[in-house]
């Protein structure tokens, strides 16, 4: 067995998150015990509960747990400046993702959209949620937008997703809801290269893609069959979308093409690594994996340039139909 | 035994293993009440299994005097962990009852919303879950994070 290629196994017990640092090479750690393991190898408590999301910024940092937001700056010999770390007393979010330099937006669930802004002390935690139908936001992504404000969708309860744009003055402006009363989503990703796209997985393995999720687009539909597992995450990045699942993770190739060309019956290929995971990140070409006692890290271009035994490549069958979406537009309640 | 019938309905037989009585608590079976946690997708039989089995396994956590029950529920056909709240929760808690009180309980949040820490699930009952078989070490380790499992 080749283990360069099938991945690299890196022992690093209670992992339960990883960034990209920012400042330098390498990765940030998030531990179940609350710890985040920096570059340089120092360690420093971040929460009470295990670390699920973080962000960065030039001059600050945001943790997430499931009890705790909290925001430090960098301080002038550190990292983080954990003397000035401020907590959001209103508890935890699922992920955080950094909106413009000076705004981070975390999802928080009940509380809808947590908005983060640490260059105003007087108020860094505000909040937004949708007026007419409470949102339990689970998800949270920024799209690589060519205009002027910055744009993002999540997802969340009552099978929705929102689409929204940041003003500058912090307030969001919300463009579209999405509603998809038989489909229990799973997870959504935009799409780089193609202006503010959005690929949804939902949990009975259909694909939705949403060409312009601000404006009212119909939504495209691709059912899957025969993939195992329960789906629990989708990214995609460099036109590869990687699918996380209760048991195994897949890798697809030439996913994004066949959107844009959709044709009836087009078999796709695939790889599929078979292990249970307890979440996935993709840096680049860099698949991480955690696993219990540490993560294993693959190269996704070698997934496919040397393929092995251990590794199941095969057809993959999609059978697009349309499928009508709901947007309704209607206007954020902001709290701060 | 101690119980206002306009509470809900109890459930006619007790938990096999410490005969705890339970009832359907009207307050979290409202779709309409977005204040309180509320149940979905669940029959009230399903709804007690989740308590039975949590009894059955000591999917407990004690504090002080106070022993507060966790509980899942899988499908047996697809063996999923099904979602039992309106908002796609799928851990159930069973706050502590007085004695000669019936028990109940509803869908818990994955994620708390004023940092008490009381209102997630307990590290040491996901724990208890791996112990007993029920989820996987990858399992728990999604629950401690506040994701879907």
């Amino acid at each position: 067995m080749n283990k360069e290629f099938i991945g690299e196994f890196e022992e690093k017990p209670g992992l339960s998150w990883v960034g990209a640092s920012p400042w330098t090479q390498g990765y940030i750690y998030g531990l179940e015990s609350g710890d985040v393991t920096l570059p340089n190898g120092s360690l420093v408590n971040v929460a009470l509960d295990a670390v699920n999301g973080g962000a960065f910024s030039k001059e600050y940092s945001v943790f997430t747990s499931r009890s705790s937001v909290v925001v430090a700056n960098r301080g002038k010999d550190l990292p983080f400046d954990f003397d000035w770390a401020k907590r959001d007393p209103n508890g935890g979010a699922h992920d955080v993702v950094l909106a413009t330099d000076d705004i981070f937006l975390a999802c928080g669930g009940t509380q809808g959209i947590k908005v983060i802004t640490p260059r105003n002390p007087e108020n860094i935690f505000g909040y937004a949620q949708t007026l007419e139908m409470p949102f339990y936001a689970y998800q949270i992504v920024k799209h690589a937008s060519p205009k002027s404000s910055p744009f993002f969708s999540v997802s969340g309860s009552e099978n929705s997703i929102v689409n929204f744009r940041l003003e500058q003055d912090g307030t969001l402006d919300r463009l579209t809801r999405y509603n998809f009363p038989t489909d229990a989503i799973a997870s959504i990703a935009p799409v780089n290269g193609l202006t503010s796209s959005l690929l949804i997985l939902t949990e009975d393995f259909r694909f939705l893609f949403v060409r312009e999720p601000g404006e009212s687009q119909s939504v495209i539909s691709f059912a899957g069959k025969n993939m195992p597992g329960v789906p629990y995450k989708l990214i995609v990045e460099n036109g590869v979308a990687v699918v996380h699942t209760s048991n195994c993770i897949i890798v697809f190739r030439g996913l994004i093409e066949h959107f844009l060309s959709p044709r009836l019956n087009t078999q796709l290929e695939c790889v599929i690594l078979s292990q249970e995971a307890s979440d996935i990140f993709v840096f680049n070409d860099t698949l991480i994996s955690l696993v219990p006692g540490g993560y294993v890290a693959y190269s996704i271009k070698n997934l496919y340039r040397e393929p092995q035994e251990e590794i199941l490549t095969y057809k993959f069958q999609f059978l697009p139909k349309e499928e009508k979406a709901f947007p309704q537009s209607h206007v954020f309640s902001s709290v701060n | 035994m101690n119980h206002d019938p306009s509470l809900g309905r109890i459930h006619p037989v007790p938990t096999k293993k410490s005969k705890y009585r339970y009832f359907f608590y009207v307050k979290h079976h409202a779709a309409e009440d977005h204040e309180n946690s509320q149940w979905a997708n669940v029959t009230p039989e399903e709804e007690f299994s989740i308590f039975d089995s949590a009894d059955e396994n000591d999917i407990f956590v004690e504090t002080g005097s106070d022993r507060n029950y966790f509980g899942i529920l899988v499908n047996l056909n697809s063996l999923r962990v099904q979602t039992i709240g309106t908002k796609g929760q799928q851990v159930a808690k069973f706050p502590h009852s007085r004695s000669n009180t019936p028990w109940h309980g509803f869908p818990l949040f994955p994620i708390d919303n004023d940092s008490s820490r009381k209102n997630i699930v307990p590290r040491e009952a996901i724990d208890r879950m791996v112990e007993v078989g029920m989820i996987t070490a990858q399992k728990a380790s999604r629950l401690k994070g506040g994701k879907r499992i």
